[in-house]
């Protein structure tokens, strides 16, 4: 089976996700992401992105928060679940390990 | 819902956008995170900002639906969309000739329009850069002559300031003198310049861009100078060097030394005024008190109207302005306002009032781009309405199934601006790849530029050409009735539709070749009438002449200076003339009188100043008498006419005769054979040639085939005798063709424009042709199968087409031929629009289509009978 890969965009999209705990939905996670990353996001992209994490079942998307602001209407919210903790693990190791095998004396060289 | 203000709403047209894309299980979602973002966005950036962020969000779910969204988020829009873009890549893929005929066609088509587009756009832009642009005029003049009124530019110089004191709708007025020639010296660096005499507020008036000094008060010091970034970088290596530094002018207006206080970027092409250098106008009337005068027109004169002024109310206050001042000389004279920025474009005068100049020649192209156009889209129309035969039975699979009328009108629409986008993309493509070669063209410096109109206009054609070209097509094949297209007959079933629709498409082909032969007519008739511009006897001989300009102030005579020019060897001989060229002289005025003068014969007379030799030298024929001559004393009393001025005064010994030139008895000396000295779009005028021996401007004849060395020891000679001026002379053929030049860019375009209208009119009875071929296989077999020689059918097939030809050359010759005496008209010297023009370009129209359509033919008659026939 084809092992199920996470983008550069997906893992942040999904960092953000987790960050945000209960209120991660559209708006709040592109504002999130666009102070972190300092550029412009649209919405396309994201709700893109959000579809694909959602297929691996690393988020899951639920309907709820009838409030005030939205007049009334339903909204999609977006949590990160188990899988997804577990892949952005995954992620952060395999990174780790890269990194701790850059030889210290290359990288003292060329900060200095 | 939201409480701000009242336009604070997200757009209608974005929301309407996601509904009718988005399904129920998505929008909710897109459209409350859309107005959340709308609302903080309203707050930070402003209602217009986030009215335009929240559309790219609305294009981004879109594309975000048709690309990767799942298929329960969006309606059927979205399915349908893809759909029928499937479906016309596969149409292209199937039918790749059509495919590539029409895409050629559209493509060649949009590719022109596009260029004139870019040029009429560029045209309309010329100084209309300017601030104030809207409130920006020149007075103008016009003057009540024998021949009518006569509209110029010039105006005196005191009305500038009495305009702006005494009426209060003038918020800025200004007194300019055209650029001419001056010298600008730092050290020893002699640089030429073109000045330009203005004011104080030259610069606030034009807003021409500043790079270094104020934009108010740039001369406030009388001595001050403002130089070009090029001049500025010659004379003192950088443009923040200059301020303050003193130049040495020579000028006629003034000789000494002026303070740069401003350096000006380089003037953009886009202006009519063009100057490296501008100097105060009052130092030009210290010098020259009579140029103040009210009597003279030494000055053009610029206004800037205060916001909201009622132009017509304004120009009637200023109407008679001149007779106020100046009542004796001034009763006849009018004075008017043209928009500044609308000179360049109407800058010709008919009885008093500026009718199109260079306008025409936009409107022209503007129709030649919409007939492309036209043209490329009625190919497309010809080949999908006679390709309908085979989306019948997709059509009719789809009715059976329960589509509707609208959606099948909506997928072949699809598939034509699809289509027409793709065309649109190569001809970008092509503009991009030609327009270094059409800019010289043209002369300009036009560039693709994707700003936000080009890429409204580009897209809009885009839209435009699949709408048009798509509509009949679409209509038309969604109509058929499914029973009749599943049991496979077709239009067959309906001979009287049928017939109809042969006479559509048959229509549509006359048309475009009438098109085509209109331009056909027009780039044969340009380029003769060229052709006699440039081969007809014009009264002298215009080979093997040059032309430059003396400089006053070195101390010598003309006279000596001419006398040394024709020692040297290669020159045949020399002479002089007052103010420019032979070529396009403009001076004229009336003045002659004579005893036996009828007031008929007081009439505007050309009267150029000329030297000794000046006959002799330009090969004019002299019919009777002599030419001027250094040898005789006094001939500043004397005269020499031209034939027409013969014929004018109607003696019968002309010779001798005294004719008053304003209050000086002068004699007639000789008659000369009429010759061009205005361009051969006006007629030959009576000329009384005066004699003056310190012209200028010098004309030489050198011996055939030596020019090279001859002219290398004219500029020795010259440079001895002016240091400071660089030697520039001019062919007088050159300047003669030089006169032309609007004519001579449009006949080059012609040519490429003709081109392109006869290379797609073919394509489309080519595409034709071989349908209708494809269409009759089974009787061309049948035929042959009773003895008929390919001959025979090869003639049966193409008659049809010829028949169409034909009937286009009946209709286009006579609207050619209107347009065309109209254009000719413009010239008093011109060919006659005789018929043989007109039977060449229909046998060659005929000529061309019998090709296009004899490879088709030909090889259906020599198709094998049994393959046509085996079939089913």
């Amino acid at each position: 089976m084809k092992k199920v890969t996470l983008g550069a965009f997906e893992e942040l999209v999904l960092l953000a996700t987790g960050v945000l705990q209960d209120n991660a939905y559209g708006v709040t996670i592109k504002q999130e992401l666009e102070q972190q990353l300092n550029k412009k996001i649209s919405l396309g992209a994201l709700y893109a992105a959000l579809q694909r994490l959602e297929e691996k079942g690393w988020v899951n998307s639920r309907v709820g928060g009838i409030t005030e602001k939205q007049g009334g209407r339903r909204k999609q919210y977006f949590d990160i679940t188990k899988e997804g903790v577990i892949a952005l693990n995954e992620v952060r190791d395999m990174r780790n390990e890269l990194f701790n095998r850059l030889p210290q004396a290359k990288v003292d060289w060329l900060k200095s | 819902m939201s409480h701000g203000p009242k336009n604070s709403n997200p757009p209608k047209l974005g929301k309407w956008l996601l509904r009718s894309f988005c399904s129920y299980d998505f929008l909710p979602t897109a459209l409350w995170d859309l107005e959340e973002l709308f609302i903080a966005n309203v707050e930070t950036k402003g209602v217009r900002r986030a009215r335009l962020i929240y559309f790219r969000e609305v294009f981004s779910i879109i594309f975000y639906l048709i690309y990767k969204g799942k298929s329960q988020y969006s309606t059927n829009k979205i399915a349908m969309f893809k759909h029928n873009i499937l479906i016309s890549i596969r149409g292209f893929k199937r039918f790749k000739g059509t495919f590539l005929t029409n895409l050629f066609g559209l493509a060649s088509g949009l590719a022109c329009a596009i260029l004139i587009y870019l040029w009429v756009a560029d045209e309309m832009k010329t100084d209309s850069f300017h601030e104030n642009d809207d409130r920006l005029y020149q007075v103008m003049r016009n003057s009540q002559r024998p021949a009518g009124i006569r509209t110029q530019p010039s105006t005196p110089i005191p009305l500038a300031p009495s305009l702006k004191e005494e009426l209060p709708e003038v918020e800025m007025a200004l007194a300019i003198r055209r650029p001419t020639e001056g010298v600008a010296t730092v050290d020893d660096n002699h640089i030429k310049a073109e000045v330009l005499l203005a004011g104080n507020q030259f610069f606030e008036l034009f807003s021409f861009p500043l790079l270094q000094g104020r934009r108010s008060n740039a001369f406030a010091n009388k001595k001050s100078v403002a130089i070009s970034h090029d001049l500025a970088q010659n004379l003192f290596g950088s443009a923040a060097n200059a301020i303050g530094k003193p130049i040495k002018l020579k000028h006629y207006a003034y000789k000494g030394f002026a303070e740069v206080s401003v350096v000006f970027e380089n003037i953009p092409f886009k202006s009519t005024l063009q100057f490296d250098m501008v100097l105060d106008i009052g130092l030009f009337t210290t010098n020259n008190e009579w140029a103040n005068d009210w009597n003279g027109d030494e000055a053009e004169t610029f206004v800037l109207l205060t916001e909201g002024t009622d132009i017509a109310t304004f120009q009637e206050k200023i109407n008679g302005w001149l007779a106020t001042k100046e009542p004796e000389d001034r009763k006849g004279t009018a004075l008017f306002l043209q928009k500044f920025s609308d000179i360049y474009l109407y800058g010709e005068y008919k009885d008093g009032r500026a009718v199109a100049g260079r306008a025409s020649y936009v409107s022209l192209f503007t129709y030649v781009a919409i007939f492309l156009v036209l043209i490329a889209c009625i190919n497309f129309v010809n080949l999908s309405t006679a390709q309908a035969t085979v989306k019948m039975k997709e059509i009719g699979v789809k009715k059976a199934l329960g589509s509707g009328r609208s959606t099948l009108i909506n997928q072949l629409l699809t598939e034509t601006i699809l289509m027409s986008a793709i065309s649109v993309f190569i001809a970008l493509l092509i503009v991009a790849l030609l327009l270094p070669g059409f800019n010289e063209l043209v002369s300009k410096e036009l560039v693709l530029e994707f700003n936000l109109v080009n890429i409204l206009v580009i897209s809009g054609l885009a839209l435009l050409v699949g709408v048009v070209a798509g509509s009949y097509p679409a209509f038309y094949i969604s109509g058929f009735s499914p029973v009749a297209v599943l049991k496979g007959s077709g239009f067959s079933l309906d001979r009287r539709k049928s017939f109809n629709e042969t006479m559509i498409r048959k229509s549509l082909v006359v048309f475009q070749f009438t098109i085509s032969l209109v331009f056909v007519m027009a780039f044969v008739v340009i380029n003769q009438q060229l052709k006699f511009v440039q081969t007809t006897d014009i009264g002298y001989d215009r080979d093997d002449l040059i032309h430059f300009k003396m400089r006053p102030g070195y101390g010598y005579m003309p006279k000596t200076f001419i006398a040394a020019l024709e020692n040297i060897p290669g020159v045949v001989s020399a002479t002089n003339m007052t103010s420019g060229t032979i070529v396009g002289n403009p001076g004229r005025g009336g003045g002659f009188t004579w005893d036996s003068q009828t007031p008929e014969q007081e009439i505007s007379f050309g009267r150029p100043q000329i030297g000794a030799g000046f006959i002799e030298t330009l090969g004019i024929e002299l019919l009777e008498g002599r030419d001027f001559s250094s040898e005789y004393g006094n001939e500043s009393s004397k005269l020499i006419i031209n034939k027409a001025t013969a014929d004018l005064m109607g003696m019968d010994n002309v010779i001798g005769t005294i004719v008053m030139d304003s209050d000086e008895p002068k004699q007639i000396i000789g008659v000369v054979a009429n010759f061009n000295i205005h361009s051969l779009r006006e007629d030959i005028l009576p000329t009384f040639m005066r004699y003056y021996p310190n012209g200028g401007s010098v004309i030489l004849r050198l011996t055939d085939g030596a020019e090279r060395e001859t002219i290398a020891n004219i500029e020795k000679y010259y440079n001895e005798i002016h240091p400071d001026y660089p030697f520039e002379f001019e062919f007088i053929d050159q300047q003669y063709n030089d006169l032309y030049q609007s004519e001579t860019r449009v006949a080059k375009l012609s040519t490429y424009f003709t081109a392109i209208a006869i290379i797609v009119s073919c394509l489309g009875i080519f595409g034709l042709a071989s349908f209708t071929v494809r269409r009759r296989r089974k009787e061309i077999a049948i035929r042959k199968l009773h003895g008929s020689s390919i001959a025979s059918i090869v003639f049966l097939l193409s008659v049809e087409f010829l028949k169409v030809i034909a009937i286009a050359i009946v209709i286009g010759v006579p609207i050619s031929y209107y347009f065309l005496k109209d254009w000719l008209e413009g010239f008093a010297f011109r060919i006659g629009l005789s018929p043989q023009y007109f039977i060449i370009t229909g046998l060659l129209m005929i000529f061309v289509a019998w090709v296009t359509i004899m490879s088709q033919t030909a090889k259906s008659a020599r198709v094998n009978i049994v393959d046509s026939l085996r079939g089913e």
